[in-house]
């Protein structure tokens, strides 16, 4: 790494730091909740979380909500509608983002970047502050993030920051990162001896982050390709329960249902997307039921395929970021990664 | 403009009805808790005949709503009169849909419960059917409004597609899917005794989010894997039979037992 | 901020006529918003507000089959918005975005013959080609037109198959259905038994198939073992479209978006993807 741009922060600057964030933003951390931790809005004075294991939803809850109102509507005495788009929001700032969920944010940008731009969306991005935050240990423990490149990610932070110990040594990545911390510090730089440390603890995390791949995400397309008639996607299908949780608790997960809701005497209502995803049972069925893509098996090839070859063939990056959530949430504990690495095994 | 208007000119109300056979009436509890659209629902429908809620009982509905399992001989004859009348007919709740709790009994001999409930005395106990049944297994049903208790919002919802003379939506896939995006942590991971994987959504999955692992009382979902449940189960340091017994409470009707049953060990208590 | 894609514009229905007891082809006021010049295999979607929104097939294009200023479809009573929608009648308004899908233009297919091949309701996603190649028909070589249905009374546009047949001079129509009564005095059998009447050059020409999953795979093998070429073979894939812009997902196959990539295929272009046909 580089300690240009690198400053101090003092532990107790961060109430200032929200505070700053305040005035602009919504300010949102992890927070704890009940026996995990959740992104919750944060006030100047509550203390912020520089400790915590990854959050069971991604960040993409907050850029892509699980419902969102695409429109509402009214109907007219004549019968005509008129529709309205969801109003302007306050944009958001992020505080202490992992490198699994920068990763996350990185995908959803070139998801919309390659396609077309969802502007709900890719607005909440491009107005987001986001503050990243250094791991020094896995937060679980089917986590592969070092393999895929998450680890170190620190892109698309505004300010990255590594706590180690009573200061936070803060990376400065955009313009407007570097006015906000000006603001909020004297602009310090890292102390040699504070240099040595931050050195030595990435040095020593490696070992808290073993390798588990044995090749490159890059030749993940290759593998899956030669991967495909094989009986590992029965093998591990026997086991999945097509409850969708793999795909809602993942940070590059896009798909989403639309429905309409209103009231009895359906004068107004609403359009609204719902998340949804190639697990979730109904999905690839059409008017009149035929399903395009029946069994555990083909689905859930379908979701390792779109994750490991048609997203990086497609955006250009691999969507998976190793965070380990689609393992440590699935009731029977179907791994990405070691399917990643049974189809690499000779890769 | 002529639009489909989801309301009906107010002048010819739909008639609907409400009927409870075996039940504990809570899912018509639930339809006068509705309050704040009740008032909207009273303008949409005329209700003539509903015993929670009014007196006056009249037999020309053109929608009837059924709360309950079927369990005496006279529940028979009764349903096929309401079915005969309603041009529309609704399951509403696990009793009506599923058979519900009343078909716990089901594996039980008539002189088992006797033995086992009554001590013995025979007494003043009503003739039973050899199983409690859902609607669906002795009549026609049109729609099922799934739940313990239904819920008010979906009750309406389906109200509105009918009256707007389309299908209600009934959603597909697990609670799961509901729970996971309410951002509840997994009941397993807690070693709480969930089916929630191969129960049908539709709830919000509302249980888990205030401690209390699914029982699936809306049913299974329409993909479910039981072997994956009970490995599940296994995994989460919970006996698979546990599985079958947290089905066993509304998924005991013969035919929507089977397949659990076939894929799970018995449970402890049968 | 642009404009939010998902919004839809009201559009006036000018025709509803019943063809079937489930089937209503309507005619409707193109949408205006931008300008609505689709090609033959796009899609548009359309909506009731409060009910939902269905992807459907395009039955005539502005200024080809249909009128300036307006589109066809043909809507089958199939769920929860159809229901309603083929309940609509003439004034009554609907809800449209579009089009949508990938634009295949025609230069290609010209100076050859056309085969175009519609099973049960694909015949209305298939009826813009063939409105198309007798609209300029003097840019193609022989046209033959296959339609097959499950009975008699399925047949749809059957006007249109009229019209079509009076032209037997330079178009060729053939007609036949799974089962039929004796009253039936048309061709019986699957569609693939057309095939054998086909006397157009089959190496010279481009064959459109659009139709029920189970009518692909069987024409495919017959129309590649006649010896028409890869890259000339076009089929629409139906898949549950419900954004239409790529964005959920719903609709993809292997590594494509049908809404952005298809619903228009050659069969080259999918032919390895297990998830196709």
């Amino acid at each position: 790494m580089t300690e240009r741009d690198v400053y101090r922060l003092p532990r107790e600057r961060l109430g200032a730091l929200v505070a700053r964030l305040e005035r602009d933003y919504r300010v949102l951390g992890p927070a704890p909740r009940g026996d995990t931790y959740a992104w919750e809005e944060l006030r100047p004075g509550d203390p912020v979380s520089l400790d915590y294991p990854t959050t069971m939803l991604p960040l993409r809850a907050l850029l892509a909500p699980q419902r969102e109102v695409l429109f509402t509507f009214r109907r007219g005495d004549d019968g005509e509608v008129a529709f309205d788009p969801p109003a302007d929001e306050r944009p958001l700032a992020l505080l202490g983002v992992h490198g699994c969920d920068l990763t996350g944010l990185r995908v959803l940008r070139a998801f919309h970047d390659s396609g077309t731009r969802d502007r709900l969306v890719t607005n909440r991005l491009d107005r987001a502050f986001i503050v990243g935050l250094a791991c020094w240990v896995p937060c679980l423990g089917e986590a592969f993030c070092r393999d895929m490149g998450s680890l170190d990610n620190e892109i698309p932070a505004d300010l990255y920051a590594w706590d180690i110990g009573d200061v936070l040594l803060v990376k400065v990545l955009t313009n407007r990162g570097r006015d906000v911390l000006t603001e909020v510090t004297p602009m310090e730089a890292a102390t040699a001896e504070e240099v040595v440390t931050l050195r030595r603890r990435l040095r020593v995390r490696l070992e808290a982050f073993p390798q588990h791949l044995k090749f490159a995400p890059e030749r993940l397309p290759i593998a899956l390709e030669a991967a495909e008639g094989d009986l590992l996607w029965d093998a591990n299908a026997d086991r999945c329960l097509s409850c969708g949780r793999c795909n809602l608790v993942c940070p590059t997960c896009t798909c989403f249902d639309v429905t309409d809701a209103s009231p009895l005497d359906g004068r107004t209502g609403v359009r609204v997307r719902t998340w949804t995803g190639c697990q979730v049972t109904g999905f690839s069925r059409v008017a009149g039921g035929h399903d395009f893509r029946p069994g555990r098996a083909q689905q859930l090839r379908y979701r390792i395929f779109r994750k490991g070859k048609y997203m990086p063939e497609r955006y250009g990056m691999v969507g998976c970021t190793g965070c380990g959530r689609c393992p440590h949430h699935c009731p029977t504990r179907i791994s990405i990664r070691e399917i990643f690495r049974q189809v690499g095994g000779t890769a | 403009m002529a639009n489909p208007s989801p309301a009906p000119a107010p002048q010819a109300l739909p008639k609907a009805a409400f009927f409870s056979f075996a039940s504990c009436e809570g899912c018509q509890l639930q339809v006068l808790s509705i309050e704040d659209q009740l008032l909207t629902l009273l303008g949409a429908v005329e209700i003539v005949n509903f015993r929670e809620a009014i007196d006056d009982r009249r037999d020309d509905y053109d929608i009837a709503f059924i709360e309950g399992s079927l369990v005496r001989p006279e529940d028979i004859e009764e349903i096929q009169q309401i079915r005969k009348r309603a041009r529309i007919l609704i399951a509403i709740g696990a009793c009506a849909c599923l058979g519900g709790v009343n078909a716990i009994r089901n594996k039980r001999t008539p002189a088992q419960l006797a033995r086992e409930v009554y001590d013995g005395r025979q007494d003043g106990v009503f003739k039973t059917l050899s199983d409690a049944s859902p609607v669906r297994s002795v009549v026609q049903v049109d729609y099922e409004l799934r739940g313990c208790p239904i819920d008010r919002d979906e009750l309406l919802e389906t109200l509105r597609s009918l009256l707007a003379g389309t299908v209600p939506y009934v959603p597909p896939f697990a609670v799961c899917v509901q729970c996971t995006m309410r951002g509840t942590p997994c009941m397993l991971e807690r070693g709480l005794p969930c089916v929630g994987s191969v129960a049908r959504a539709g709830c919000e999955a509302i249980c888990p989010a205030f401690g209390a692992p699914c029982e699936a009382c809306r049913g299974v979902h329409d993909s479910p894997n039981f072997e994956a449940l009970g490995e599940a189960f296994f995994r989460h340091g919970l006996p698979r039979y546990v599985a079958a017994e947290k089905l066993q409470l509304f998924n005991n009707y013969k035919e929507i037992r089977e397949p659990w049953e076939k894929a799970l060990p018995s449970p402890s208590i049968t | 901020m642009v404009q939010n894609r998902m919004i839809p514009e009201p559009c006036r229905i000018y025709e509803a006529m019943q063809q079937t007891p489930r089937e209503v082809h309507f005619v409707v006021e193109a949408p205006k918003r931008e300008p609505f010049r689709p090609e033959p295999g796009q899609f548009v979607m359309i909506s009731i507000p409060g009910i939902g929104e269905a992807p459907i097939s395009l039955a005539a294009l502005p200024g080809e089959g249909a009128a300036e200023g307006t589109f066809e479809m043909l809507i089958r009573r199939a769920g929860r918005l159809t229901n309603l929608i083929t309940r609509l009648k003439p004034g009554d308004t609907m809800y449209v975005r579009g089009p949508f899908g990938r634009r295949v233009t025609w230069e290609k297919f010209e100076g050859s013959n056309l085969i175009l091949i519609a099973g049960g309701l694909g015949l209305a996603p298939l009826r813009p080609f063939v409105q198309r190649s007798l609209l300029h028909r003097e840019l193609f070589r022989r046209i033959d037109i296959l339609v097959g249905a499950r009975a008699p009374e399925e047949i749809l546009f059957k006007e249109d198959l009229a019209s079509w047949s009076a032209r037997r001079d330079d178009v060729r129509v053939l007609v036949s259905v799974d089962a039929a009564r004796s009253t039936w005095s048309g061709r019986i059998g699957v569609i693939t038994t057309l095939f054998d009447e086909i006397d157009a050059d089959v190496e010279d020409a481009y064959a459109f198939i659009c139709g029920p999953p189970v009518m692909y795979r069987h024409c495919l093998r017959k129309l590649l073992g006649m010896g028409l070429y890869e890259n000339h073979l076009w089929m629409t894939l139906e898949r549950r479209m419900k954004c239409g812009i790529g964005l959920c997902g719903n609709c993809q196959m292997n590594g494509l978006y049908v809404c952005q990539e298809g619903p228009l295929f050659s069969y080259r272009e999918v032919r390895h993807l297990k998830e196709a046909v």
